[in-house]
């Protein structure tokens, strides 16, 4: 055996070992940098003339410059340095008195996320409230949305509201021919948060449709190119797979249909229609899969049953 | 994002979960493989193959503890890397960490014996729990992870010939360990 195969053996003793060692030493070089501190310290002291000071500052400062930075785990937060960007509900209030609509539409919805800070709030709805008459259908849409959140009323048809209490919608409705922005907020115990948004490829979200139970809900995104389903159990924070690709590549294997993935995930497939509920657990909609670079499209029929994961793809035809 | 939440994003096959582990682990994997190799280029294309191999590998593996699955993969590709090198690209400080484990070995009059992959790992695991947790930690740092002697020193705030003769000794009981073990490597 060579050194170099021992080696990689070594690579294979137990994880809690190496986890332990990987943690291991650490507290102890932290105490020596502290008395090496307190010691420059006590120097500085009795040598304290003003120009002493000035030369120990200088040495302080090139010892930590030499230091080798040891940062154990590097956050979003740590890489942002100072000063951190935070949420600016006055950008967006001043944002609102711009003669750009684009401006405007962009800062009332951002405003909707001052709902956990009381005074913010109401500032918002009074600022917002000329809004509401405005002559663009967009910017007035808009407005009511946001004020219908900020005023707790909660009675917009954006709103979903979920069994245990909490609801849920997204913002920016239909910013787009392609749907809405790709998060969904979530109002629980009278505090906003966002609860969940979705990677590449799915850029819009177009629908959200609860379980009659409302335990479950169907989520529609999409792409310029794709359509995405999703089933997201809220309280429980399970999600389904992709349904439109898990469906592409079953029915795929069924139909003997060479199945290729592309690597940005776009799969061409969606029309999807008559998205149902069956039952709490089911849900049903009709699909179009691509498949051969779109040469082969096939309509379907896709039922998911979510607490028992099991997919049945079959052509519409057959269905109806 | 906890390492449970990215595992979960590689099974669902979204692309973020290589963005998260980057952000996550990209300066912990860049550390293991600097160890092994010295060439910045080799450490780039190191540190994308691990990401790739672990995309390729969950699902099936559930790894239970993701940094360490992780730092096994990159460890292994840099290691690769390394044999493939010429002489003139290889890493110094890693060469004294090979030569220091062929301490270990057999002389070269001792008919090998074949050992299946974990085979050995298994007895060098049963080894390290019979030896005291800073020795332990110490081979660990220098074998596992490849630091330098220096930065063990720093890191345990000890001298490095302390940590030096600790591993020696360690290195000696281990070979005695294999020996005992029947295991001729």
């Amino acid at each position: 055996m060579k050194s170099e195969d021992l080696y990689r053996e070594i690579g294979l003793i137990d994880e809690s070992l190496i986890e332990a060692a990987g943690n291991s030493g650490l507290k102890a070089r932290k105490k020596r940098i502290s008395k090496k501190v307190v010691i420059l310290v006590a120097c500085l002291a009795l040598y304290s003339s003003t120009a002493t000071a000035l030369l120990a500052t200088d040495y302080i400062q090139n010892q930590n410059q030499n230091q080798e930075p040891y940062i154990r785990y590097l956050t979003a937060e740590s890489m942002e340095l100072q000063p951190v960007t935070h949420y600016d509900a006055e950008k967006f209030l001043k944002a609102l008195k711009s003669d750009n609509n684009e401006y405007i539409y962009i800062a009332i919805n951002r405003l909707v996320e001052s709902f956990n800070d009381q005074n913010t709030r109401e500032k918002a709805i009074k600022e917002m409230k000329p809004f509401l008459e405005s002559n663009n259908e967009k910017i007035a849409d808009a407005a009511a949305f946001a004020i219908d959140i900020l005023s707790k009323t909660y009675e917009s048809p954006y709103i979903v509201k979920l069994a245990d209490g909490s609801m849920i919608f997204t913002l920016f409705n239909n910013y787009s021919d392609y749907g809405s922005q790709n998060v969904i907020w979530r109002i629980k115990d009278n505090a906003l948060k966002p609860l969940i948004s979705f990677s590449a490829p799915s850029m819009y979200i177009t629908k959200i449709i609860p379980s009659p139970d409302q335990k479950l809900i169907a989520i529609v995104t999409c792409s310029n190119k794709s359509e995405f389903v999703q089933i997201y159990n809220v309280e429980e924070r399970m999600i389904s797979p992709e349904l439109v690709e898990s469906a592409r590549v079953k029915y795929g294997a069924q139909q003997e249909i060479d199945t290729w993935i592309r690597t940005d995930h776009e799969n061409y497939s969606g029309g999807i229609n008559h998205i149902v509920w069956s039952d709490n657990d089911t849900l049903e909609f009709e699909g179009s899969l691509a498949y051969d670079d779109t040469a082969i499209i096939e309509s379907v029929m896709v039922t998911y049953q979510f607490s028992k994961k099991v997919l049945e793809v079959n052509e519409l035809n057959e269905v109806r | 994002m906890e390492d449970q939440g990215i595992v979960h994003l590689y099974v669902q096959r979204s692309q973020q979960a290589l963005i998260e582990t980057k952000n996550k682990y990209g300066a912990y994997c860049k550390a293991i493989v600097r160890n092994i190799l010295s060439n910045y280029s080799d450490i780039e294309e190191c540190e994308n193959d691990t990401y790739l191999a672990v995309w390729n590998a969950i699902p099936p593996n559930m790894p239970r503890k993701f940094s360490i699955f992780l730092g096994r993969i990159a460890r292994n590709i840099a290691l690769d890397k390394y044999g493939y090198n010429t002489a003139k690209k290889r890493n110094c400080e890693f060469n004294v960490i090979l030569t220091e484990l062929e301490g270990c070995l057999a002389s070269p009059h001792t008919v090998e014996t074949e050992y299946e992959a974990g085979e050995v790992a298994s007895i060098i695991n049963q080894f390290l729990y019979t030896v005291d947790e800073q020795a332990r930690n110490l081979f660990i740092r220098r074998y596992w992870y490849s630091d330098s002697i220096e930065s063990i020193s720093i890191r345990f705030h000890m001298s490095s010939s302390k940590v030096k003769s600790s591993l020696f000794r360690t290195r000696n009981k281990l070979r005695a360990y294999l020996q005992k073990e029947g295991v001729n490597l």
